[in-house]
């Protein structure tokens, strides 16, 4: 595939972030105004967000809200594929809530709608914790990763760890 | 540790300096930083990106405003996330907007359906 647009997924609480910021658009904290202004960017520089496929089930249902249609028609549903469990099992093991091994696994086994990506490079939370135990553990997790990919099928056996970054990192990085 | 500079308070030529830059449009922000770029070497130094608040509201009502008449703005009496209404919902404190978005968040690891992908689906790396 001929140069892919950049890719990020959203974890719940920027999605969270940015919904609430587009319900009162003129009184926005200073952590709504940091991840939107995000949002904003990362849209102008024509990346695509994902949320996972959880989270996109759960807004749905208010779909008729304008505020809740401007944020879903901006990100697309990511899918759990194949080893997204195994995987996700195996981060338990490492001190991450039920919730971090969910997002960190689809990081790495998650698919858009048509099946044509594996993953994505960066996940953006505002959880710090959750970055700090990611960085403590890299360095195990990439050996684990790898050998449990390396008797996978393509595209499996190419599966990487994603990057946890903060909101500010990116923009600025954007900017 | 801020740097003792940083810590005294502003001088007049600094107060002065941050009227002006105060008035200046987001454009003009951009041009000043393209004329001095320590600016931005000295921001991205420091991990502080330049957000306008005024200038994301803007943003926010044109994106609202260009969705067709079937989406509608939520009211207070609207049902919500967590079996609340839009304004018990907003009603509650940061930490019980983030506890209702955990709630919410139910599924377990093996709740999920995996899917397969494309042997030539483009891997991030």
């Amino acid at each position: 595939m001929s140069n892919p647009r950049p890719m990020c997924l959203l974890d719940k609480n920027i999605a969270r972030r940015i919904i609430e910021g587009l319900s009162h658009p003129d009184a926005l904290s200073d952590e709504e105004a940091l991840v939107i202004a995000l949002w904003r960017r990362l849209r102008q520089v024509g990346h695509r967000l994902f949320i996972s496929i959880e989270t996109v089930n759960i807004l749905r249902v208010f779909s008729a809200y304008q505020e809740m249609q401007v944020f879903l028609t901006s990100v697309e549903p990511m899918e759990p594929t194949r080893y997204f469990k195994r995987w996700a099992r195996r981060l338990r093991g490492y001190g991450f809530t039920g919730e971090d091994a969910k997002v960190l696994s689809l990081g790495t086994f998650g698919t858009d709608e048509a099946g044509q990506i594996l993953g994505v490079k960066v996940i953006i939370t505002l959880d710090q914790s959750f970055i700090n135990n990611l960085k403590a553990n890299e360095p195990v997790l990439e050996e684990k990763l790898r050998a449990m990919a390396v008797n996978l099928s393509p595209p499996f056996c190419e599966a990487v760890l994603p990057r946890l970054v903060q909101p500010g990192e990116v923009l600025i990085a954007l900017s | 540790m801020m740097p003792e500079a940083a810590m005294r308070s502003p001088t007049q030529r600094t107060r002065q300096t941050a009227d002006m830059v105060r008035q200046l449009s987001h454009e003009e922000l951009t041009q000043l930083v393209n004329l001095v770029p320590m600016l931005r070497r000295f921001l991205v130094r420091r991990r502080e990106p330049m957000i306008d608040k005024a200038e994301l509201k803007a943003y926010l009502l044109q994106e609202m405003a260009q969705l067709g008449d079937e989406y509608r703005p939520m009211r207070d009496g609207d049902p919500f996330l967590g079996g609340l209404t839009v304004g018990e919902y907003f009603s509650l404190s940061d930490r019980g907007r983030a506890e209702t978005w955990e709630d919410i968040h139910s599924m377990e690891i093996d709740d999920f359906e995996e899917r397969d992908v494309k042997p030539e689906a483009h891997v991030s790396a």
